[in-house]
């Protein structure tokens, strides 16, 4: 298993991904199940950072954890945030009308589509979501 | 991340984006990017080499399509990489922001506005 411990800066998104990229280039993981890991982790973490914890501009720490297995990889997304499961929160409504299309929360949208399965806890004080990726099936619709 | 801004003679302003629009990338660019769609009526957004998207990176375009939209104008999205046009339309975004991968028809839905 591969951890990582980063800030809850935007800014750290970028070495989270870069992380990410590094091991799923040794790990010989195909095309589409990277760009799968990339996209939920980018919008896991813009979650956290943007709705976990209050804009004051201190930094919390946000843990990462990911598992590479035969059948599939995980990947474990950590903050001391409130209480917040994204198994249960509502996506942001489709609308096709851009005048009453609101602009953000498709994050949610993102990460249900990509991954093939989710999981949260709530443990010692800390969320932990869970993404998973199926080898066989690492885009929408597949 | 990249962006160049070239203003045709019909009056379409043509943004060419290179790079990943995730955290990083939508930061570098999105002042500029706000900056010309908010004086632009008529925007393609050339996606061609842009190889990620991120929800961030949506919210992006999609203000500026909002924006654009209030005072009459639009803003199509040309060309996207499958990955990326994926991205776009798993979360319904096409249908909001226009996207096409044919120039004549890119130009027809712009050059058809006032």
């Amino acid at each position: 298993m591969f951890h990582l411990s980063i800030e809850s800066r935007l800014a750290e998104i970028g070495r989270a991904s870069d992380w990410l990229a590094e091991i799923a280039g040794s790990s010989m993981l195909d095309q589409s199940i990277r760009m799968a890991l990339r996209l939920c982790l980018e919008e896991a973490l813009a979650n956290v950072v943007t709705h976990a914890y209050p804009q004051d501009g201190v930094s919390r720490p946000i843990g990462l954890e990911l598992t590479v297995e035969d059948e599939g990889v995980s990947l474990v997304v950590e903050d001391e945030g409130p209480a917040f499961d994204p198994t249960c929160a509502r996506s942001a409504a489709v609308n096709d009308r851009l005048e009453l299309a609101t602009i953000g929360g498709r994050g949610l949208t993102l990460i249900r589509s990509y991954a093939s399965g989710l999981g949260y806890v709530r443990e010692a004080g800390r969320n932990r979501f869970t993404m998973n990726f199926s080898r066989d099936r690492s885009a929408p619709g597949q | 991340m990249k962006m160049s801004v070239e203003t045709q003679d019909t009056g379409v302003a043509v943004i060419h984006l290179e790079g990943d629009l995730d955290a990083k990338g939508t930061g570098q660019i999105e002042l500029q990017f706000a900056a010309v769609t908010g004086e632009q009526n008529k925007v393609l957004l050339d996606m061609a080499k842009v190889g990620f998207l991120a929800s961030i990176g949506i919210r992006a375009l999609l203000s500026a399509s909002k924006v654009m939209g209030r005072r009459g104008g639009k803003l199509v999205v040309f060309r996207p990489s499958p990955a990326v046009e994926q991205v776009l339309k798993t979360c319904g975004a096409d249908a909001i922001l226009g996207l096409t991968h044919d120039l004549a028809e890119a130009e027809t839905v712009l050059g058809g506005m006032a």
